[in-house]
């Protein structure tokens, strides 16, 4: 196993204003290559974990980090913000793909942003791969000059995964990627990410434990920013081992 | 029951037909003042009044006296107001774009506020002020009426309503956009640059447009900064005209009334073009953001 693809938190607190914890001290070791869904009630701090994995928490000023987080063993806030979020995409809960850019543009907005510069055939086996391999190939193929905003919510979103992948991330932080669309474009959306844990290192937060037990190998159970338990999927939603946990998922369930 | 809510129907009718009256007292006047222009000012303007400087007083005398049309135009003030507002453009965008990027993305710090507030005490400076510090800083230092000060002067207008467009076209843009292009690895400069900018560029140059069409009706300071001139002149150091001081010259002088409806009416018609462009590029520019 390649040592640059482990994720390993470490102690990581973060707090909004002094005294108020979104998350307490949480240490896990992300498993590479698998999908590791992260469940738990609202404000349990989900979000606020899976965003500062890429370091958007800086967005906010407010927000404090403590502890450290290891991308093959470097801590994250040492590196550079640029290639940490290069190397760790992020796939929002709403759509958002750039109303400026056409389709195409979309797909290859990571790079014009990164400043790398590609020939006409290189651009052209980018797009078509990366949307290929979100099955939006054959939606797009005839209106790639389209502006996004003139697809369905739920190929959007596919085109938003498209763009993420197209810059070949090795890890994906997915913030209930399929809260927006519909049964339909959910089940698509869970396939491709399912396909996609081949090459990539997976994080998904989602309210709907039926998809976590779906498509994630390990789960990870936070209660009001702490973490309760980290285990495989077959055991958190099977029988977890804190009753905590299996509270949460009985009331979920029912 | 039946007496109330006949009552009731009465008053609803009475609110409309006042709305109705307002509404039209409200037009009126702007009705009436089209009306004028059109009138008066349409049938003097020719090809001459496009290509040639504007009439000295002796000739426009001579053309009444002889019952014929006042010969020259107003290039030279159409070459001046463009010259000094290329100046002023140069000067203000990049230097109103930049500071209204800073007081969006610093928006709640002190000193962003300081100078927001500032903005908004220039936004209704009165323009005779913007013209007697021009007078003073640079008038006086360069020994000269001149375009470069009418430009400056003009700037000095223009800039706080490209400032506040600027935060305001920001604001209104979605703010998932800087978001989604960090996570996608850009940097600050290049999000700003190339996400922020492009989907901004409507909403800007709606404002710019409108922001011009203010500068094109500026009078006082340029009296005072530019002084105006009966030639065309593009020496930067040199007293040159505008539209809007041909048109007070126009009517300072006997027998011109023909040219000041005739500059008021081209005026008039240049500004409304302006502005119904601006409104198209508006939007557009909401049709591509929102696809609504």
């Amino acid at each position: 196993m390649n040592k640059n693809h482990i994720l390993e938190l470490k102690s990581v607190s973060i707090s909004y204003s002094p005294g108020s914890y979104a998350l307490k001290n949480i240490s896990v070791s992300i498993k590479p290559n698998a999908i590791t869904s992260i469940i738990g009630a609202s404000g349990s701090g989900k979000s606020a974990l899976l965003r500062s994995i890429n370091r958007m928490h800086e967005l906010y000023p407010n927000i404090r980090m403590q502890g450290e987080i290891l991308l093959g063993g470097k801590n994250i806030m040492e590196m550079n913000p640029v290639e940490v979020r290069r190397r760790i995409g992020l796939v929002f809960q709403q759509p958002n793909p750039f109303p400026t850019m056409n389709i195409y543009q979309n797909v290859l907005s990571g790079y014009k942003l990164n400043k790398i510069y590609l020939s006409k055939s290189e651009k052209d086996r980018i797009v078509e791969e990366c949307l290929r391999n979100v099955s939006l190939w054959d939606e797009v193929k005839n209106g790639l000059n389209k502006n996004p905003l003139s697809l369905t919510v739920g190929q959007q979103q596919r085109l938003c995964i498209a763009r993420t992948l197209a810059l070949q991330p090795e890890f994906l932080l997915m913030d209930e990627p399929t809260s927006t669309v519909d049964m339909f474009c959910t089940n698509r959306i869970e396939e491709l990410i399912y396909r996609l844990k081949n090459n990539h290192t997976i994080l998904i937060v989602t309210h709907n434990l039926a998809q976590a037990s779906r498509i994630s190998d390990y789960a990870l159970y936070l209660e009001k920013g702490e973490l309760i338990e980290y285990d495989k999927s077959n055991i958190i939603f099977v029988a977890p081992n804190d009753k905590r946990t299996e509270k949460y998922i009985t009331e979920q369930v029912e | 029951m039946i007496s109330f809510q006949k009552f009731r129907i009465y008053i609803n009718k009475c609110f409309i037909a006042l709305i109705c009256l307002f509404s039209f007292v409200v037009l009126l006047p702007f009705l009436m003042l089209i009306a004028r222009l059109v009138k008066s000012g349409l049938k003097y303007i020719c090809l001459d009044f496009f290509t040639q400087t504007s009439p000295s007083p002796v000739d426009a005398m001579l053309a009444n006296l002889a019952g014929e049309a006042i010969p020259g135009g107003i290039l030279n003030g159409i070459c001046g107001s463009l010259y000094m507002l290329t100046i002023a453009l140069v000067l203000t965008v990049p230097l109103g774009i930049l500071t209204g990027i800073y007081l969006y993305e610093n928006r709640g710090k002190k000193f962003a506020n300081l100078i927001q507030y500032l903005n908004a005490v220039c936004y209704g400076m009165p323009s005779i002020i913007i013209g007697i510090v021009v007078y003073v800083s640079v008038v006086k230092s360069f020994h000269s009426y001149s375009v470069l000060a009418g430009g400056i002067a003009l700037s000095i207008s223009m800039l706080p309503k490209i400032i506040r467009t600027t935060r305001e076209t920001l604001k209104l843009l979605p703010a998932y956009l800087k978001e989604s292009g960090l996570a996608l690895g850009g940097s600050y400069t290049g999000v700003i640059l190339k996400i922020i900018m492009p989907a901004a560029k409507g909403g800007l140059l709606t404002g710019i447009l409108i922001s011009v069409s203010r500068a094109l009706g500026e009078t006082v300071p340029l009296i005072v900064t530019a002084l105006g001139c009966s030639m065309i002149n593009w020496n930067i150091n040199a007293p040159a005209s505008s539209m809007t001081l041909l048109i007070w010259d126009f009517f300072n002088t006997p027998n011109m009334v023909s040219m000041v409806w005739a500059t008021s009416a081209f005026l008039f018609s240049i500004i409304i073009c302006l502005n119904l462009i601006a409104k198209r590029i508006g939007r557009q520019w909401k049709f591509i953001l929102y696809h609504e």
